[in-house]
C-alpha cells in the first residue's frame, strides 16, 4: 500500500467525522507523509497500520472524548523537526462546544487550546498521564450557589418533563388512533374508496405521532440535560472564585 | 441522537406522503367524507376520533 492507497482508504472510513473533520484529518496526514519524505514512507506506513485501523482508533479516541495529537514522529526520521509534532486535533465534545472553540486546533493557535478547561486531552507517553493527574486535581463543584442551582435545575427539568409528557401523550394518542383507523379501514375492505381514506387518515396520525414523540423526548432530553450543565457550570464558576479568594 | 432524529422525520415524512397519496386516491375513485360516515365499521371509530368527543373526554379528564 502506497500513501495515495492509505489517504483514500482512510478517507473512507472516516465516515464519523463531519466533512470539516476529514478534511483536516487528512490534510494533517497528508502533511505528515509530506514530512516524512519518500524515503521514510514505508516505514510511516508500517507505524500508522492499516487505514482502517486508524480510522478505529480516532473514532474511539473522539467516543472517550479525547484530543487527538499527532505527536509521534516517524521512526526513521526522528532527529528532523516535524511540524506536525505539536499538532492537535481537539474532537467535538460536550465541552468544547460550550466553550464555542474551533475543534481542531493547531500548534499556530496554540491559544485555542487553554490548558485549565476540564477536557480529557490524548497525549501520548508521560504527556498523558501528566493530563490525567491534571484530571484528578481539577476542582469540584460546591458551594451554597451551587446547590441552589441545582435544586432550581431539578424543579425546572420536573417542569420540562410534565409538558413534554403531554406533548408524548398527544403523539401516543395519534399512533392509537392510527391503531383504530387501520383497524376500522381493514374490517371495511369491501369498499376500496372507504379503506384508502382509513389507511392515509392512520398513515398520517402515525406520521405526525411519531414525530411529535420524539421531538417531546428530544427537547426535554436537551433541555433538562443544558439545565444540569449550567448548574455545574455556575458551581464550577463559585468553586474557582473561592480558589482564588 | 442527529441520526435517530433523521430517521423519525423520514419515516414521518414517508408515512405522510403515502396516507396523502391514499387520501388522494380514494377521492380520484370518488369517495368521501360523508361516504366514509356511512360506513359502518368506520362510524364508531370516526365517532371515537370526533374532535367533540375528544374535547369532551379531555374535559372530563381536567375536571376529575
Amino acid at each position: 500500500m502506497n500513501r495515495q492507497q492509505f489517504l483514500a482508504e482512510l478517507n473512507q472510513y472516516l465516515t464519523f467525522f463531519s466533512p470539516e473533520e476529514k478534511a483536516k484529518i487528512i490534510s494533517a496526514y497528508n502533511e505528515r507523509f509530506d514530512t516524512a519524505g519518500p524515503d521514510c514512507e514505508a516505514t510511516l506506513l508500517a507505524e500508522l497500520g492499516t487505514p482502517m485501523m486508524t480510522a478505529i482508533d480516532l473514532k474511539r479516541r473522539v467516543e472517550a472524548g479525547e484530543k487527538i495529537t499527532f505527536a509521534e514522529d516517524c521512526a526513521c526520521q526522528s532527529d528532523a523537526p516535524d511540524p506536525l509534532s505539536e499538532y492537535s486535533v481537539e474532537t467535538e465534545t460536550e465541552e468544547t462546544l460550550e466553550n464555542q472553540e474551533d475543534p481542531f486546533t493547531t500548534a499556530a493557535e496554540p491559544e485555542a487550546v487553554p490548558d485549565e478547561t476540564p477536557k480529557t486531552p490524548f497525549k501520548h507517553g508521560h504527556e498523558h498521564q501528566h493530563e490525567h493527574e491534571h484530571e484528578h486535581k481539577k476542582v469540584r463543584p460546591s458551594g451554597a450557589k451551587f446547590v441552589f442551582a441545582l435544586i432550581g435545575a431539578t424543579l425546572l427539568s420536573v417542569v420540562i418533563a410534565a409538558i413534554f409528557l403531554v406533548v408524548a401523550a398527544v403523539g401516543v394518542g395519534l399512533l392509537v388512533a392510527m391503531g383504530y383507523l387501520v383497524i376500522a379501514g381493514l374490517k371495511s375492505l369491501v369498499y376500496v374508496t372507504d379503506a384508502l381514506l382509513l389507511f392515509g387518515g392512520g398513515l398520517v396520525c402515525m406520521g405526525f405521532g411519531l414525530i411529535i414523540i420524539w421531538f417531546a423526548v428530544w427537547t426535554s432530553i436537551s433541555l433538562i440535560s443544558k439545565l444540569y450543565r449550567g448548574a455545574y457550570k455556575a458551581g464550577l464558576r463559585v468553586s474557582d472564585k473561592e480558589c482564588e479568594a | 441522537m442527529k441520526k435517530i432524529w433523521k430517521v423519525t422525520v423520514l419515516v414521518s415524512v414517508i408515512l405522510c406522503v403515502v396516507g396523502i397519496i391514499c387520501i388522494g386516491v380514494s377521492y380520484f375513485l370518488g369517495g368521501s367524507l360523508d361516504n366514509l360516515y356511512q360506513n359502518k365499521a368506520a362510524l364508531p371509530v370516526l365517532e371515537m376520533l370526533s374532535p367533540a368527543n375528544i374535547l369532551s373526554s379531555l374535559m372530563a379528564l381536567i375536571g376529575a
